[in-house]
């Protein structure tokens, strides 16, 4: 139970420190990688979205005293996606397999950049009342999408083979269906 | 049916968790809680920004490159103390140091300052901001000036917390300083960030002449903000017939991914 708690407080604050003062200094795009939200989709598919809910509250609590948005903007953010993998998991990628992984950490990964560009759209409406801003904000946020689009991919698919090698959690699917 | 009521209570427990959460940050209940976690994990976050710094050095680390950055830097360093000299001699100060400290230079302005370590930046990708290890328990108050330890202005501060604070880069859209061009009228306008790309000075009169490699600074017109901290250089001029005003697009003197230590400054005798 210790051992447990140990590795839960490892993992949570180990990506956090990761996230808040690693990444942000790396050359280039590798700096709009989103570790806490690959973790996330990656915990949600692989173990439960009750466990990743509870990971995702963590998370957004400590990320928000470090965030300038409001307080809880972050976890609202991450819960809200957390929600949408959820529904399209239930619904629609209902397997444990590569591309499940793959969909959701697409979805996630638009949902949750969306919900921060809406947040910065009205704090620069709110001080600035200029549409056109927001149109450039825009502009620049969706170059912005798909370098994270890219990376959080690329981090999720990195996930998977290194975790695929070590658990049965996945599906086989399109691999392998003639039996011999 | 069943997994439905339970993710259905879930979701319910989760939003009631997070309204909690929200409720309890307002009425000031979660501070201590909030104070422990910023102080506890400040020391970490501070080696780990410093050798994430070091590791997007070494990207670039190839030894004819670090010669020229090493002698950029050194050429950026004398452009920054060459202006500084010249903010000096313009605004008619009796004083002849060329090389001033920081220390100095506030301690002429009636400012005291606050050192402060860089612990993270841009967590959440909407703003361009960065989080320094020193809050409210260092004196440390809203809108108050950061500079470099060379002296230039690169933002504000936008949140305060015991133990740390939260710093608005000057190149965020969302940040305005009062700046003045050290020309011979002092002309006066308001500096923006541009979608945390650059800076730029707008609000300028059209009938006010400006040059490019003009000092911009500070106007002192702001509470917390001493006059003549340096925000960059004229780079270029834009002036369309059909606007009201002329705007002028600045050079800032640092890099903004480089930044491990700041100044903060406090004015004296202010509230």
């Amino acid at each position: 139970m210790l051992i447990k708690a140990i590795k839960h407080f490892f993992i949570i604050f180990g990506l956090l420190a990761i996230q808040v003062a690693l990444i942000p200094n790396l050359p280039g795009a590798l700096a709009k990688f989103n570790v806490i939200l690959v973790s996330l989709i990656f915990i949600a598919t692989v173990y439960r979205f009750y466990l990743a809910g509870i990971y995702g509250m963590v998370w957004g609590f400590v990320l928000d005293l470090y965030s300038p948005l409001p307080f809880a903007a972050i976890v609202v953010a991450l819960m809200a996606t957390l929600y949408v993998a959820y529904k399209v998991f239930e619904h629609l990628l209902t397997n444990k397999s590569f591309y499940t992984l793959l969909g959701l950490a697409l979805i996630s990964t638009i949902v949750y950049h969306l919900l921060c560009f809406v947040y910065s759209s009205v704090r620069i409406f709110n001080a600035t009342r200029d549409l056109a801003l927001i149109k450039q904000t825009a502009i620049f946020s969706s170059n912005d999408l798909l370098w994270q689009i890219a990376i959080n991919l690329t981090a999720i698919s990195v996930l998977f083979l290194v975790f695929n090698f070590s658990s049965r959690r996945f599906n086989a699917v399109f691999v392998d269906t003639i039996k011999t | 049916m069943l997994l439905s009521n339970k993710s259905s209570k879930l979701i319910l427990i989760a939003l009631i968790v997070i309204c909690l959460l929200i409720f309890l940050h307002v009425i000031k209940v979660l501070s201590p809680l909030e104070n422990i976690v910023t102080g506890a994990s400040k020391s970490i976050f501070i080696s780990i920004y410093r050798i994430s710094n070091e590791l997007g050095s070494v990207y670039l680390n190839y030894d004819s490159r670090q010669k020229l950055l090493k002698e950029n830097q050194e050429l950026r360093d004398n452009i920054i103390d060459l202006s500084r000299e010249k903010s000096v001699c313009s605004t008619e100060k009796e004083e002849n140091e060329f090389l001033r400290k920081q220390l100095n230079f506030l301690e002429e302005n009636d400012c005291d300052y606050q050192l402060a370590n860089v612990i993270g930046k841009n967590i959440d990708n909407t703003q361009n901001a960065i989080i320094v290890d020193k809050g409210e328990k260092h004196g440390v108050k809203l809108t108050q000036p950061v500079i470099t330890d060379k002296g230039v202005l690169i933002g504000k501060i936008v949140k305060v917390r015991a133990n740390s604070s939260i710093v608005l880069l000057i190149n965020d859209d969302l940040s305005k300083v009062a700046a003045k061009i050290q020309n011979q009228t002092a002309t006066g306008g308001i500096v923006e960030g541009e979608y945390g790309l650059g800076i730029k000075m707008k609000l300028i009169p059209k009938t006010e002449k400006i040059i490019e490699g003009d000092i911009v600074v500070t106007s002192g017109l702001e509470k917390y903000t001493p006059a003549e901290l340096i925000i960059g250089q004229v780079e270029r001029i834009t002036n369309e017939p059909e606007e009201l005003f002329q705007e002028a697009s600045i050079k800032s003197f640092i890099e903004f991914d480089k930044i491990t230590f700041v100044n903060i400054v406090k004015k004296k005798n202010v509230d």
